[in-house]
């Protein structure tokens, strides 16, 4: 796969079959950033991937939960930064153990720890004229 | 039997004793002011449960005026929660347990929410149709009995509580949303729009809040500033009204197919105007009993821990030291 890579999506299906794509790219260890704004679809494409790998619980928002790890094929962490004001309060809560994990992470919100990132996929979702556009960059 | 208690599953350091329903004391870390730490910790971050357990601790004990030889058993939550959050409490409760030689048992956070309900309540009636709502969670439970709980809903995707603080940041009303919205939606229109109800009318007890925020959001793009910020109040009163109506019909469905004699409401959205006033009416219409908690006992807090331990104490069940801390730990009636 060529980076970036973008897709539009027009509709539900549309965005999973985006999901369904990433759900084979994506191996065990790997980091993934998704970026875009409130109701932009960041936590709707994170359970239509985790759907393709056969987890088992459910996959909500973490937004108040920080933190919320999955099982199935494939181990996944799900965290979301958007509570967290300071880099500090971060490291009370364990996410380096699970970012170097082999477990596939995705972060919600990540602006704070993306500088600190060494690699990881980036996933922008741009709501533009009620359409998705879902770019997908490699770092 | 006193009891002292410790909450610290997520934002909240929280400590309490408790004998009975009697609520001795119920110290929680954002409350109190900062001087009271004698400046030891800078700022009343969230989540510095390291930082602020002792102080905690040592003010619920001296706030209740009993010395910590004169506690009978101890509790804390062990789940769900953030898993470092969690440790830091349960091993200080280990440590205190073993060098009382008393002891203790992990709560389940859910479970407390309901008994943070319940320890205001006189006479309960089973079965009691709980609807539990806070920034992290959306659940029904059918409660029959003391320890006794069957989930029978929760929400698919963002809690009503997230729902409530993602919208507010929305339309730049700040954080935390939830009492903002529900102060102005007092004065505006809730007929102004009409906000999608998710599975309103489906049969099973699951809710979704992701679109109703997604639609306040096409809804705000789609007009001027100035039109929003003139008609504020009409849009978080409609916005309020398709969040809060959703639940509160689904809770009384529910409590008439599972034969419930009350409906009770729990955790930080139980403070909210409309979820009370709905809640209240619908029940009396309904002949049902109607429980709501104290504003006190709403959001995360130690006393409803130490009033849930009280009844597995009763039954002679404790934890032993090999507990630990499970960060995605299911409601499960005790047996």
């Amino acid at each position: 796969m060529n980076f970036p890579k973008t897709w539009i999506s027009n509709s539900i299906s549309d965005s999973q079959k985006i999901a369904q794509e990433l759900s084979t790219l994506l191996m065990p260890g790997d980091v993934v950033l998704l970026e875009g704004t409130l109701g932009s679809g960041k936590t709707f494409l994170v359970q239509e991937i985790c759907k393709n790998w056969h987890i088992e619980d459910d996959v909500t928002s973490p937004t108040f939960t920080l933190i919320q790890n999955y099982s199935g094929n494939i181990a996944v962490n799900h965290m979301d930064l958007y509570r967290i004001e300071a880099i500090e309060e971060l490291d009370q809560l364990g996410w380096e153990d699970m970012v170097y994990s082999d477990a596939v992470t995705f972060i919600e919100w990540p602006q704070m720890v993306e500088p600190i990132l060494n690699s990881y996929y980036k996933i922008n979702i741009d709501l533009k004229d009620g359409r998705r556009e879902i770019t997908l960059n490699k770092k | 039997m006193k009891i002292l208690a410790l909450e610290t599953s997520c934002d909240e350091t929280s400590a309490s004793v408790i004998e009975g329903n009697n609520v001795l004391s119920n110290i929680i870390s954002s409350q109190i002011v900062h001087s009271q730490f004698g400046g030891v910790v800078p700022e009343l971050a969230s989540r510095a449960h390291l930082q602020l357990v002792v102080p905690v601790v040592n003010q619920a004990l001296q706030t209740a005026q009993i010395t910590l030889s004169q506690i009978d058993g101890f509790a804390v939550t062990n789940g769900p929660g953030l898993v470092g959050a969690l440790l830091v409490g349960l091993n200080f409760i280990k440590g205190l347990a073993l060098s009382c030689n008393k002891p203790f048992i992990g709560i389940n956070h859910m479970e407390g929410h309901i008994y943070g309900n319940l320890l205001t309540q006189k006479n309960i009636q089973f079965p009691v149709l709980f609807l539990i709502v806070s920034g992290g969670h959306t659940m029904l439970v059918v409660m029959r009995g003391h320890l006794d709980y069957e989930i029978i809903g929760t929400t698919r995707d963002d809690a009503v509580g997230e729902a409530f603080d993602k919208t507010a940041k929305i339309l730049g009303l700040g954080y935390p949303g939830g009492p903002i919205i529900d102060s102005l939606a007092e004065k505006g229109d809730e007929k102004f729009i009409r906000f999608p109800k998710a599975f309103y009318k489906d049969t099973h007890f699951d809710f979704s809040f992701s679109g109703l925020k997604t639609a306040v959001l096409t809804y705000k793009n789609k007009h001027e500033p100035d039109f929003i910020s003139e008609n504020m109040a009409s849009i978080c009163a409609s916005f309020r009204f398709a969040a809060i109506d959703v639940l509160v019909a689904k809770t009384i469905r529910a409590a008439k197919k599972y034969n419930a004699k009350a409906v009770a409401v729990a955790g930080g959205v139980a403070a909210n105007v409309l979820v009370r006033r709905m809640l209240a009416e619908q029940s009396q219409k309904n002949g049902l009993d109607y429980y709501q908690p104290k504003f006190e006992f709403c959001s995360d807090n130690a006393a409803m821990i130490g009033r849930t331990a009280q009844e597995y104490f009763a039954r002679n069940k404790a934890s032993g030291q090999g507990l630990n801390a499970f960060p995605s730990l299911k409601l499960v009636s005790a047996n």
